[in-house]
């Protein structure tokens, strides 16, 4: 994959040869992306968007990703993680999650590795052949990922909120990584927070969504023990990852978050900073959120 | 197993969380504790033993009598007096003590400790055989001067203590046995009672010179038989002599001499001479007539009723004479027969003698049943009887020793008087230079190895007040909802270095630890001399 990204970054070095190049050279087009079906070049993003280059190394030395000693093995950890969440999104062998394409990644307190997470989530998904994912960063307190990404400045999530008149394809910028866009947070106001509880945020996530159908929209959320407003978020997306990290948040605090959240939602634990030999602990697929189904489509309704 | 091993381990590194606020107790707790260590005063110890041949005025006196001096006993008796308060007091005095103490519960406070910290212990067994016992007096105290002091005073009351308990000792023992000596007479004045009263309650069964019951028993029936049989040979004599009698007459005939007595006839020769011969006169006339005359003749006739007058007068002489009619027998002037009054005479003698013994034999018969009788009594008349004197013999030895030991001791005590006392002082009071306690290195060690203890509780304490997740299993048993699954952590260089450098640190302040632990206990004489010249000087 770094070979083929390093390519593409060859290929792709200036933002305005961008759609030539994806036009003229259907080799440096198709090789990266040998299964997606040919969509007319105009609808995509790519075309009107410059590609955000995806900073591996800096992400590997700010501790974003492992280190390269490890990246087989968090990749096969990451693999195992999202299984479930696209089975709820497809519906195989579980019933089918409402707004499954919504992923919201939290934990309890900041620092427990909400932004990794959903970066390794976000990669490993991108992977899949059938679906796209946009990575979004709602972490309106402190935007790692866009910062990360330098986005930090650029029209985003909090714009879109605001301003209906900001298109949603002005938002998602696409990035060297084949099936993975990403939403910056845009700029931080005062009435940031609640804005993410508001429906406005509601209906920018469902456009963002819909700009392609097996979009998968994974949210970089706040804290919930933060504000208010991040449980409120909650109740916007189908699935929520919540990130605990290993030997260090209190019990107490992580069930104190969890009780705020939306239980409706289908809610499932990713431990992190596991000590190596945990994280081959077998674990079950088990959800048991069949039976809410049901609620959260009358609660829909 | 497995899971167990896991759960330990994972307790483990949960604990390991909160390492420095361990390591900062251990820290803490250590030097609090190495300086109070210090601060614990030294403890002297001295002692004196002494050998008290406490037993040669006792023993030989109580020996055999069922009361040995038990030795427990001998040396609580000695503490108690060596111990007793007017000892103690003047001990005090002696070490200065009682100038602290005003009132009086602080005044029996002091004793009281004073008291405590005095051990006297008693080894009867050492070395020496037979009587005496060796005792060992110690007391212990922060200065060594004092504790000589207090051994000294201690051993010279001993002494004074045990020479005049030993007098009164053996006056004791005399009361004692005089006492003893009161109780055996009077048992045995009521021994020699008892067995008077059982002989006149059980007289005629004692066994005396008659012998041996049975034996008695036996004489009597041999008697008895012996008699039976002297009765039937008399009886036959008696049966004999009556016969005898029946076949001779009683009187003899006139003009018969003894020797014709042996007639059948003596019956009609009883009767009297003179009718007799006038029947046969009256007789021969009738024949005479009858020859002459008939039957019808007057004469004829009166010859007849005079034989018939005659006849009948005979009979009745007869019958006179028969029943022994003595008119009867002096009219007929018959003589008695000699022969026949022997024969009577012999049959009284053996009627009387039959009597005799048919008396002699119902008493013996009677004696033999009452003998009989008394078969199951005799025995246990008899065991009693012995036991009866068995008890006085007894008693009466016992009197007999006791009274001359009662003599022996009179004669002893005199001799003691002489000076023959056992007394000796074996160990003079000595103190060691060192203090024997208290140990302080390994009191040291002890509060380092309790210091870090301590660290260790107080780390697993706050683990337990504040978990964490360490694993996906806690995860699972704390949480309701599914876990999706585990990243494991990531060792960036930066971090990887950070982790080294605070192990390092860790590990620096363990080891300085254990070398302030070193040093303490190198130091920790010349520490606790400051320590006590401090405490001195402030006192």
């Amino acid at each position: 994959m770094s070979r083929l990204q390093r390519a593409l970054r060859k290929i792709q070095g200036k933002p305005g040869e961008t759609s030539g190049s994806r036009v003229g050279e259907p080799e440096a087009v198709k090789v990266p992306e040998p299964h997606r079906r040919a969509l007319p070049p105009v609808r995509r993003p790519e075309d009107v968007m410059p590609a955000v280059v995806f900073p591996f190394d800096k992400m590997r030395a700010e501790g974003l990703l492992g280190p390269q000693s490890q990246t087989r093995m968090i990749a096969d950890q990451f693999r195992r993680i999202k299984r479930p969440l696209i089975a709820n999104i497809a519906g195989k062998r579980v019933a089918k999650v409402a707004d499954g394409n919504f992923i919201m990644v939290t934990s309890a307190v900041s620092g427990e590795g909400k932004t990794v997470t959903s970066v390794n989530l976000a990669l490993s998904m991108s992977r899949e052949q059938d679906y796209r994912v946009v990575l979004v960063d709602a972490d309106v307190a402190k935007p790692l990922l866009s910062r990360m990404l330098g986005l930090e400045s650029k029209v985003g999530l909090l714009d879109a909120a605001r301003d209906d008149q900001v298109p949603t394809s002005k938002i998602i910028y696409p990035t060297d990584v084949p099936g993975l866009s990403v939403v910056p947070v845009g700029e931080q106001i005062q009435t940031a927070t609640e804005l993410l509880a508001s429906d406005q945020m509601e209906r920018v996530l469902r456009r963002i969504q819909s700009e392609y159908k097996s979009n998968i929209v994974v949210l970089d959320s706040p804290p919930m023990l933060l504000t208010t407003e991040a449980a409120a978020l909650s109740s916007k997306v189908g699935q929520i990852v919540f990130v605990v990290m290993a030997e260090q948040t209190p019990q107490q605090t992580v069930l104190d978050a969890l009780a705020v959240l939306d239980d409706s939602r289908a809610i499932s634990i990713v431990l992190n900073q596991c000590s190596e030999a945990d994280a081959y602990v077998s674990y079950g697929y088990g959800y048991g959120q069949g039976a809410d189904d049901e609620a959260v489509q009358k609660s829909m309704d | 197993m497995n899971t167990a091993l896991e759960n330990a381990l994972s307790e483990l590194r949960s604990a390991w969380r909160f390492r420095w606020s361990a390591v900062a107790l251990a820290w803490v707790v250590c030097i609090v504790g190495w300086v109070g260590v210090l601060f614990i005063p030294d403890q002297y110890k001295a002692s004196a033993r002494v050998f008290v041949d406490t037993e040669t005025a006792l023993q030989p006196l109580l020996k055999g009598l069922a009361l040995e001096p038990d030795v427990d006993n001998q040396l609580r008796l000695v503490r108690q007096a060596l111990l007793s308060r007017p000892h103690l007091e003047q001990v005090a005095r002696a070490i200065d003590l009682d100038a602290q103490a005003t009132t009086p519960e602080q005044k029996d406070a002091m004793i009281d400790g004073l008291r405590r910290r005095i051990w006297i212990t008693s080894d009867a067994s050492r070395g020496y055989e037979g009587a005496g016992s060796l005792y060992e007096i110690t007391f212990t105290d922060t200065k060594r001067e004092t504790t000589l002091i207090v051994v000294d005073e201690l051993v010279d009351t001993f002494v004074a203590d045990t020479l005049s308990a030993k007098r009164e000792g053996s006056e004791t023992a005399q009361r004692f046995l005089e006492q003893q000596i009161a109780d055996v007479e009077r048992r045995l004045v009521e021994a020699e009672n008892r067995l008077a009263e059982f002989k006149r309650e059980n007289v005629g069964l004692v066994p005396g010179e008659q012998g041996d019951y049975f034996q008695r028993l036996q004489g009597m029936m041999e008697a008895v038989s012996k008699a039976e049989a002297r009765l039937a040979i008399a009886m036959r004599r008696e049966s004999e002599l009556i016969r005898q009698l029946n076949s001779t007459s009683q009187y003899l005939q006139p003009g018969e001499s003894q020797a014709s007595v042996e007639d059948g006839n003596a019956s009609s020769r009883g009767a009297s001479n003179s009718t007799t011969a006038q029947l046969l006169e009256a007789q021969a006339l009738l024949d005479d007539l009858l020859l002459r005359f008939t039957d019808k003749h007057p004469v004829v006739i009166a010859t007849r009723e005079q034989i018939d007058r005659l006849t009948t007068r005979q009979k009745q002489e007869i019958k006179a004479l028969e029943s022994g009619d003595p008119v009867a027998i002096a009219a007929a002037g018959l003589q008695r027969n000699p022969l026949y009054q022997e024969s009577q005479l012999a049959l009284n003698r053996v009627r009387v003698e039959i009597a005799a013994l048919r008396g002699e034999i119902s008493d013996g018969k009677d004696r033999v049943a009452e003998l009989q009788r008394l078969v199951n009594e005799a025995p246990e008349v008899e065991a009693e009887f012995a036991r009866l004197n068995r008890d006085y013999d007894v008693t009466r030895a016992n009197y007999s020793q006791l009274v001359t030991r009662l003599e022996k001791a009179r004669i002893s005590e005199e001799a003691e008087e002489t000076g023959s006392v056992v007394f000796e002082v074996i160990d003079p009071p000595s103190a060691r230079f060192d203090p024997i306690a208290p140990h302080r290195p390994l009191l040291m060690a002890g509060v380092l190895l309790f210091g870090i203890s301590a660290g260790c509780a107080v780390a697993y304490l706050r683990h337990l007040l504040k978990p964490v997740f360490m694993s996906v299993r806690d995860v699972r048993r704390v949480v309701g909802y599914p876990v999706l699954g585990a990243i494991s952590s990531s060792w960036t260089e930066k971090t990887r270095s950070v982790l080294v450098r605070n192990n390092l640190a860790l590990g620096g302040a363990l080891a300085l630890l254990l070398a302030v632990f070193g040093a303490a206990i190198v130091l920790e004489e010349h520490g606790a001399r400051l320590v006590q010249s401090l405490l001195g000087a402030s006192a």
